[in-house]
């Protein structure tokens, strides 16, 4: 009741406002960095399976090795960084009663993503691709866009959840 | 708009949910320097990097610098708001008013 009576009043007077401020507001939040952070994974498993069939491996073949595995690690940890941003940040209370499911996904891409960075298992990158895709999906639903899924059109070629914008 | 030294701000920002969501209101009085500081107490803060802020009392060390927090993790945290001084703080928070469900 006092809310209405002070709100009517606002509209009247304009009262000041003062901010609870958030680290950086700026609304700016996409679950496509951690999907294509999760291809990149994929595909750096790829490559070291494809390396794994050499009979003998050159210098130019170990210094690769140490690249893809280092991209594959900092892959992951983007995964993990960006999955956190959504959840921390934007994740509020009228989504979690949407999807009750949420911190227990979250946290279940925590864990895939640190099986899928200890191990060279294509498997484990999958899976995680499941869960990420699926926090795309939840995400893009709270927002009312509606999803659809499609391959992406690069390899690993692996099927992503898009949004569908007009 | 100011009554006896009781004025009313509105809220924006998300860093004070769920005690205070964004657009609700809040009754603040005015701050006097012989007012004391509490931990937890709700406080309007001059930052002079951030504007005029609504955060609560984290600590007040022994220099009596004061270091205010949000009450959930968008907030800005305690380490990259400083503290601040007695004669930053305008105001305390004596009523809140929540826009109802």
């Amino acid at each position: 009741m006092f809310y209405n009576l002070i709100n009517k009043l606002d509209e009247k007077i304009h009262f000041s406002t003062v901010s609870a401020h958030c680290d950086i507001p700026c609304k700016i939040y996409d679950p496509i960095t951690a999907q294509i952070s999760v291809l990149t994974m994929i595909r750096m498993v790829d490559l070291l399976n494809e390396m794994n069939e050499k009979t003998k491996l050159t210098a130019n073949d170990h210094a690769q090795f140490s690249r893809l595995v280092a991209q594959k690690e900092s892959h992951g940890k983007k995964v993990k960084e960006e999955i956190t941003i959504i959840w921390g940040d934007f994740i509020k209370a009228p989504q979690l009663e949407q999807f009750p499911e949420i911190h227990t996904l979250v946290h279940s891409i925590m864990l895939t993503a640190s099986s899928a960075k200890q191990h060279i298992n294509k498997q484990t990158t999958l899976a995680l691709l499941d869960k990420v895709n699926r926090f795309a999906e939840i995400f893009w639903e709270s927002k009312k866009v509606k999803t659809h899924i499609a391959v992406c059109p690069y390899p690993p070629e692996q099927p992503i959840v898009y949004p569908i914008l007009p | 708009m100011t009554f006896l030294g009781l004025k009313i701000w509105k809220v924006t920002g998300h860093s004070m949910f769920p005690r205070i969501p964004q657009h609700s209101y809040v009754l603040a009085s005015h701050w006097y320097n012989f007012n004391k500081i509490k931990v937890n107490q709700t406080v309007l803060i001059k930052h002079p990097q951030y504007g005029l802020l609504i955060k609560n009392v984290a600590v007040v060390d022994k220099n009596n610098l004061i270091w205010c927090k949000g009450e959930n993790s968008s907030s800005i945290t305690v380490e990259k708001l400083g503290p601040v001084s007695k004669q930053q703080i305008i105001g305390k928070v004596l009523k809140i008013f929540i826009k109802p469900n």
